[in-house]
């Protein structure tokens, strides 16, 4: 009886999340001309996300599916699935593996070319159909507040005379890479580097000198909850950006680059992909509806909440500058001999 | 007080009809996705995570982003008492936290043919673990957090070796046997992807294995499986019986006695599963082996543990519900998740557009109490609905396990699948089961593998981050007097049965004649 019960209830609550999901079976106007309109998925997608429930750019790929569900720009729904595991070689592999498949298509970050070159996979990060980048999202260099140092500069007097302990999420990754161009650029002792699960727990390391972390690279989103409020915990020195934060409790803060560290251009891409060979016409589909997403409303309003930089890139644009990141992961990546 | 206030309007909130439909739905929902082996409480919130934002939108009449995040939550809920069901009746973990209840849960619902028994002891120990975990997070969430800062990789490391500490002796009829079978789980821990240097370990160049072999998939081999072909043969034998199981109320009175007996574990487990939970990273599931160490540790009859002792039901069970409820803490005080499903809890509130923090406690103190007070309603809605269903869950007992049999091996397979949705873990299942039959033959003990397995990963992290932190030196595990004091607390677990065994033998020597013993 019991079990009958909660089987039904399982039903009916699957029906409703269904009914929620699934948009109108009209196909959505592309505006791209009939040639476009007639290429769209003919089942449901999978929108797969590299790292597990919860982590950084698994929030932004639900952030993009909701909207994708809410405004109907699929016929199909846009279903997330985690696929995480050894910094996304697994998600990847398994998009590689459904070549020319318009019904996956999958949210990257910097690790898409870090995790393809140090683990040596069989492919490159230029051979996925590139989609389009929503947002770059930059680093800050990030101290505990009781911390001596005011400046970058303090930073980098210490670590000129001693290796600083620093804590980043995993290894070979954005946060070290960074780390490594500064080490690298300023002729800094070789830091301490403390390879962390997130960026949550980044954070945490710093604001708690777990094993006497003193500075990370978090993304001014990762360091808020221990930013804001009265117990704070944590301080940002500087941005790695051209120029100073305009919005929100950022406003001011010094850009790397005024205090003498001269690196400006590095970010993390907040992008889709698709798996290689996608036709041009399904490749439209796909930046058709991510365009509708970045024009909306509520993509805006996450842009200021997560301090992100506005950044729509799609086609040729959006290629060089995969090309241009490929280049500078693989110069570090040779540089620092993560791969030999 | 100021908190009596802060909790009435909690419960003001979380009262409110919408909430508590919203409540009992996901309780439900949860408790169905713990029954269910492989699709676990952190797979379930995610997918329902879609769902919750269109609460948080008012899709339902009155709903905003207290009913959103009072329905994430009571899927854990459900998930956190509903995973142990199927490690109960079917030796098939439900979720990664009911894997310590393989160990004495199935042989006294099975061997000892008190299935009913079994389910209520666990069902009362993790209400009681739900309840101080509650009423601690109400009073302390802050401070306890901030504390928890303060635990580094040293700290978290000596945590890790005290869990193992305690659960020594493990399977002590063949020392050797258990030490063999730990360094397996180790070895097996070890597969994967390295996250300390971004470098691939014993994976055979196989991409998928890069994710590593998960303790799940094995546990549902080793026992689940395992316990079926052990089963068949002990059929031909003519071993197994029906178990009579009796229906009404009994085995749940017998619980609470039970449970009297054992106040003093419970209530010292669930306060220290509490803290553990607070712990990021580690969750419900490491508190389980913890408590179910403790509890062991405690007990008289040691040689109970591993034949359906009910501490060891009470033990590790009080300790994971009380982990689990702590670990909303740090992400609700501090945006860092104590446990994966926390992480994807922690998810819904960024997507919904809540920075959590010290300032959800000032500036949403209505979504902040509303929450801690549907804790409360939700563990005694839970509570209640598990006992009543005790004496229909205790009745498939009474189904011949020959009928049951084949239900058990299409779960345990949709199981594994469901898990990442891969057929590799299909494979580790069918693979774990051969080799736990092969190993029940040779008698040798399960349990010290599942341990190093579930732990192993995560103490190697946190020794080799402590290492590079100390830059090499060993010493710095005794850098804080923290550690310290946990280090040696390990230590002296370690050593205290290493001492009675000394003691013993030297004994047994004196009174035996020399010569005799060859």
């Amino acid at each position: 009886m019991a079990r009958r019960a909660t089987v039904a209830l399982l039903a009916t609550a699957l029906i409703t999340l269904t009914a929620c999901a699934s948009p109108a079976a009209s196909p959505s106007p592309t505006g791209g001309g009939t040639a476009a309109a007639s290429v769209q998925p003919t089942h449901p997608v999978e929108f797969v996300i590299s790292t597990a429930p919860g982590g950084g750019s698994d929030v932004y790929a639900r952030i993009w599916q909701g909207i994708i569900e809410t405004q109907k720009l699929s016929p199909q729904p846009v279903q997330p699935l985690n696929k995480e595991g050894a910094s996304g070689a697994v998600a990847f592999t398994y998009i590689y593996d459904h070549k020319g498949d318009m019904h996956y298509i999958f949210v990257t970050l910097n690790s898409f070319f870090t995790t393809i070159i140090t683990q040596k996979l069989p492919y490159k990060a230029t051979d996925f159909t590139p989609i389009a980048n929503l947002a770059l999202d930059p680093f800050f260099l990030w101290v505990n507040d009781d911390s001596p140092w005011k400046t970058a500069q303090d930073f980098v007097t210490a670590a000129k005379e001693s290796s600083v302990t620093v804590a980043g999420t995993g290894a070979k990754q954005e946060d070290e890479a960074l780390f490594r161009r500064i080490e690298d650029t300023m002729k800094l002792k070789p830091f301490t580097y403390i390879s962390q699960t997130s960026g949550a727990t980044v954070a945490a390391a710093l604001a708690g000198h777990q094993g006497g972390v003193v500075a990370t690279v978090n993304n001014p989103s990762e360091g808020l909850p221990l930013y804001s409020g009265s117990q704070k915990k944590l301080r940002p020195l500087c941005a790695f950006t051209p120029s100073s934060p305009t919005k929100g409790v950022y406003t001011g803060l010094a850009t790397c680059a005024s205090q003498g560290i001269p690196i400006d251009d590095y970010y993390i891409m907040r992008a889709v992909m698709g798996p290689p060979g996608l036709s041009p016409q399904q490749q439209a589909f796909w930046v058709d509806v991510f365009k509708k997403v970045n024009d909306s409303a509520e993509w805006k309003a996450k842009i200021d909440e997560f301090f992100l930089s506005p950044d729509f890139k799609s086609g040729l644009e959006f290629r060089q500058f995969l090309s241009k990141y490929q280049q500078l992961h693989q110069d570090i990546a040779t540089k620092f001999k993560w791969v030999q | 007080m100021e908190i009596f206030g802060q909790l009435a309007g909690g419960f003001a909130t979380a009262l409110q009809p919408i909430n508590m439909a919203m409540l009992f739905v996901a309780i439900v929902l949860g408790l169905v996705i713990g029954v269910l082996p492989g699709l676990g409480g952190t797979s379930g919130v995610a997918i329902l995570l879609p769902i919750s934002l269109f609460i948080k939108n008012g899709a339902l009449p009155g709903s905003n982003e207290v009913t959103a995040i009072i329905f994430l939550a009571g899927i854990y809920w459900g998930a956190l008492f509903g995973g142990v069901i199927t490690s109960i009746l079917f030796n098939i973990p439900g979720e990664p936290w009911a894997v310590v209840l393989l160990f004495d849960g199935f042989p006294l619902a099975k061997r000892l043919r008190r299935p009913g028994l079994a389910l209520a002891s666990s069902f009362v120990s993790s209400f009681v673990g739900a309840l101080v975990a509650t009423v601690l997070f109400t009073f302390f969430a802050l401070p306890v957090a901030e504390r928890a800062l303060q635990f580094g990789p040293a700290e978290l490391f000596a945590v890790f070796v005290l869990s193992f500490a305690t659960l020594i002796g493990l399977g002590a009829e063949a020392p050797m046997k258990s030490v063999a079978m730990l360094a397996l789980g180790l070895l097996l821990a070890a597969v994967g992807f390295d996250t300390i240097t971004g470098e691939q370990r014993l994976n055979f160049g196989q991409v998928p294995l890069l994710s590593g072999i998960g303790f799940v998939p094995v546990t549902i081999g080793l026992f689940g499986i395992g316990e079926i072909l052990a089963s068949a043969e002990e059929q031909g034998i003519g071993y197994v019986e029906q178990i009579s199981a009796r229906l009404g109320l009994r085995d749940v009175r017998e619980a609470f006695v039970e449970l009297g007996k054992r106040i003093r574990l419970v209530l010292s487990n669930s306060i220290i599963g509490f803290f553990f939970g607070v712990l990021p990273g580690h969750g419900a599931t490491a508190a389980s082996f913890l408590g179910y160490g403790l509890a062991r540790q405690y007990s008289k009859n040691k040689e109970n543990f591993g034949k359906g002792e009910i501490s060891g039901i009470m033990g590790p069970q009080s300790a994971a519900d009380s982990a689990g409820v702590a670990s909303l803490v740090p992400m609700i005080t501090l945006g860092i998740p104590g446990s994966p499903t926390s992480a994807v809890m922690m998810a819904g509130l960024f997507i919904w557009g809540l920075t959590p923090g010290p300032v959800l406690f000032i500036q949403h103190q209505d979504f902040v109490w509303g929450l801690i007070a549907s804790i409360y309603l939700g563990h005694l809605m839970t509570f209640i609905l598990c006992l009543l269903a005790v004496p229909l869950l205790a009745m498939i007992m009474r189904v011949p396990y020959a009928i049951i049999t084949p239900f058990i091996i299409v779960i345990s397979i949709i199981g594994s699948y469901s898990l990442n949705n891969s057929m590799l873990d299909v494979f580790i299942t069918v693979i774990f089961g051969l080799i736990g039959y092969w190993l029940r033959k040779l008698k040798y003990p399960l349990a010290p593998l599942v341990v190093a397995l579930v732990l192993g990963d995560s103490t190697e992290r946190e020794l080799r981050k402590a290492l590079i932190a100390g830059h090499g030196s060993p010493l710095y595990f005794f850098n804080s007097p923290l550690s310290t004091l946990l280090m040696l607390g390990a230590l002296v677990l370690v050593l205290i049965p290493l001492v009675r065994t000394i003691r013993a033998r030297r004994r047994g020597a004196v009174a035996r004649p020399a010569g005799v013993a060859h």
